[in-house]
Order: structure tokens, then C-alpha cells, then sequence
């Protein structure tokens, strides 16, 4: 039974289709004998529809900002263009030892300083903390005979084992204050030591 | 993140998941602008493709049968066709006649009702709460034991009272002249 109290409720699930039978078949004989109902009716259908359509381009509009603080993050991590570095170095070594820059190009993957930079979660917001590096020098050993997928992290990480500059990118976690090495494949997480250790997700 | 795990924090409005999804657009992009759309409209397709899946998921009904990457990708495709077909001068004629004869038949004459931008200034008349409470409801589907948790409502009922109260000062604004 319709009444004043339970009327805006009746019309929200009439609207939506959700009324039993015997409801719906009491609302639609009412719209038909009652035009300031069947008025009311109407005016709920198009004040929902303002809501939502307000609702939604509030939600586009957050999105937006969502994007836009995420293409400034993303703007601090530098990509490193290795073949570029590794032709300066080649080119550079190449003009004293010509047998060393070859050795060079043939064995890309010893040990060279690099710079990854630094950056914060996704969801976070804001700058890295203070005494946080934002850039850190990283080498990476590819033949080391006795590790082949391990890290030292001290002033600098070190990386032993085959891995590709333009897939690393390191995550500071400022809760638990510590690094994350990304991959395409899996997070790792980094620990401040002295000795070789291996890397673990 | 699974694709499980990605629509549990679309459904929350998680920033991570918007981020994640908008890594889907060079695909949703290209598909968009192979059916003729311009670069500039891609992006706007592209974020509307989003906001469509976002409505899908507060749905209880709703059940993702493919990868979110293929449904999104098909949310585009449609998405892009729609823009086209409005386009087009012969559909724009015909939407024409079908909203003339959509007009003639509605169950309520139209110019009695308070038109779209009266709507939207009473509902910013309304204030904050209200409109929180009423877009809660109406848009992201919030249940009423959701709004009073969220919301910080004593119990249900006083949820579903405010709501009806917001309601009711919203159809009364409506029915008098708006200044």
C-alpha cells in the first residue's frame, strides 16, 4: 500500500523495475487516475538522472586528477637509455684500447655504474621522505661466476645475474622504509647489508 | 594484481585501480582509432570506457566472464561506434524524430516538469550531506546499511530517514519557483 512514508521508496523501485506484481500494478493504476503522482513520478525519474549524470562527471573529473598526479610521478623516474651509455663508453674506451671497447660492446652486461631513480608506490602521495636518495647508482655483474640472482645494497646496488636496465625500476616504501626492485615479472624487496644476498619477492 | 583483484578496488574507487586500467589504453586507442575517431576524442572515449565499467561493477548482478583487459577493450569498441554513429547527419535526423515522437508519447507533458538545470541548482542548493547521501545512492548504488557505515549514520534507519528527507527538500525546491 502506498503512503506518504514509503512513497519515495515505492518510486525508486518502481524506477529501477524491482516492485513486486501487486505493487507495480498499484503504482501503474495510480499514475493513471493520479496526475500529481504520476507528475511526482516523472520528476524522481529526472532528478535521478541529474544525480548520476552529476555524480559521473564529478568521478571523470577525479580520474583526471588521478592521471595527472601519476604523470608527475611517473616524470621522476629518469629512463636510462643503456645503448646510448654503453656507445659513449665504447666510443670513449675504443679511441685508447680498441681490444677493450670491443670487449665492451661483445659483453654488455659487466659491471657499469648506472642511475635508477627512486620513486613512491602507486596511491602515494607526495615527494620521498627527506634523507631518502632519489637516484641510486646501480651496477649490475652479469658474469659473476658464484651469484647469478642476488643484490647487495649499500651506497650502491649491486645486481648479480642477467638483467635488462630498461625493465628495473626501484619503489621507495616509506611505511616499512624500504626499497622494492620492480621487474615485469615480480617485486623484490631490498635490504640495507654488507654481504651478497639473494633476491626474494 | 589479478583481474579479481583490480575490480575489488575499482568497485572501491581506488586510485590504484584507475591507474592500472589506464595502463589498457594504448590497445582500447588504437581499436578507437581505426573505427575514425580523432586522437583528441580516443582519450575522452577512453576515460568514458573506464567510468562504464566502474557503473558495471557496482551492480550486484554484475559477473566479469573475460579478462578485464578484453571487456574494457569491447566497452571502447562500443563506445567509439556510438560516437560515430552520432556523427553521422542521417542517425542525427533520425535521433531527431525519434526524441519528437518520444515527446508526443511520454506518459507526463514534459514542459510541466522542471527542466535539467533547475535540477542541478536545487541539488546544489541542497548542500553537501545530502548530496553525498543521494549520489551514494543513486549513482554508486550504495546500499543503506552501506551509507550508514560510510556516511557515519547512528543506525539504518536513520540513513534511510536522511535520505528521504534529502529527497523530499529536493522535490519541494523543485515544485517552487527557483531564483
Amino acid at each position: 500500500m502506498i503512503n506518504d512514508e514509503n512513497k519515495t521508496e515505492i518510486i525508486d523501485l518502481y524506477l529501477e523495475g524491482s516492485l513486486s506484481e501487486e505493487l507495480q500494478r498499484e503504482v501503474e493504476e495510480r499514475m493513471q487516475t493520479d496526475p500529481l503522482f504520476r507528475q511526482e513520478v516523472a520528476v524522481q525519474k529526472k532528478v535521478i538522472k541529474v544525480i548520476q549524470e552529476e555524480e559521473r562527471s564529478k568521478l571523470k573529473e577525479e580520474m583526471k586528477v588521478i592521471f595527472e598526479e601519476d604523470d608527475n610521478q611517473q616524470a621522476k623516474v629518469i629512463p636510462i637509455q643503456r645503448s646510448r651509455f654503453s656507445y659513449a663508453v665504447a666510443a670513449a674506451v675504443s679511441l685508447l684500447l680498441i681490444a677493450a671497447a670491443l670487449f665492451f660492446v661483445l659483453r654488455p652486461t659487466d659491471a657499469e655504474v648506472q642511475y635508477l631513480a627512486v620513486s613512491l608506490p602507486t596511491g602515494t602521495r607526495g615527494e620521498l621522505p627527506d634523507g631518502v636518495p632519489k637516484k641510486f647508482p646501480v651496477q649490475i655483474d652479469a658474469d659473476n661466476q658464484q651469484y647469478n640472482f642476488h643484490y647487495q645494497l649499500g651506497d650502491t646496488l649491486k645486481l648479480y645475474g642477467s638483467f635488462s636496465w630498461e625493465n628495473l625500476s626501484l619503489v621507495f616504501e616509506p611505511n616499512r622504509r624500504n626499497y622494492m626492485m620492480l621487474t615485469p615479472q615480480d617485486t623484490f624487496l631490498l635490504l640495507p647489508s654488507e654481504t651478497i644476498q639473494p633476491l626474494q619477492p | 594484481m589479478t583481474d579479481q583483484e583490480l575490480l575489488s578496488l575499482l568497485r572501491q574507487r581506488d586510485p590504484g585501480a584507475f591507474k592500472e586500467l589506464r595502463k589498457l589504453y594504448p590497445m582500447c586507442r588504437k581499436r578507437i582509432l581505426e573505427l575514425g575517431v580523432s586522437e583528441e576524442d580516443s582519450k575522452d572515449i577512453f576515460q568514458d570506457s573506464i567510468i562504464i565499467l566502474y557503473e558495471k561493477t557496482q551492480r550486484a548482478d554484475f559477473t566479469l566472464t573475460s579478462k578485464i583487459s578484453t571487456f574494457l577493450y569491447g566497452i571502447c569498441q562500443n563506445k567509439a561506434l556510438e560516437v560515430q554513429r552520432k556523427k553521422r547527419k542521417d542517425d542525427a535526423f533520425k535521433e531527431h524524430m525519434a526524441k519528437e515522437v518520444a515527446l508526443n508519447e511520454t506518459e507526463e507533458n514534459e514542459s510541466t516538469l522542471p527542466d535539467e538545470e533547475q535540477i542541478r541548482q536545487a541539488l546544489h542548493k541542497l548542500g553537501p550531506p545530502c548530496r553525498e547521501i543521494l549520489g551514494a545512492f543513486y549513482y554508486h548504488l550504495a546500499s543503506i546499511k552501506e551509507i550508514s557505515e560510510k556516511l557515519g549514520y547512528k543506525n539504518e534507519n536513520t540513513a534511510r530517514q536522511a535520505k528521504y528527507k534529502c529527497m523530499q527538500r529536493l522535490k519541494e525546491t523543485l515544485s517552487k519557483p527557483i531564483s
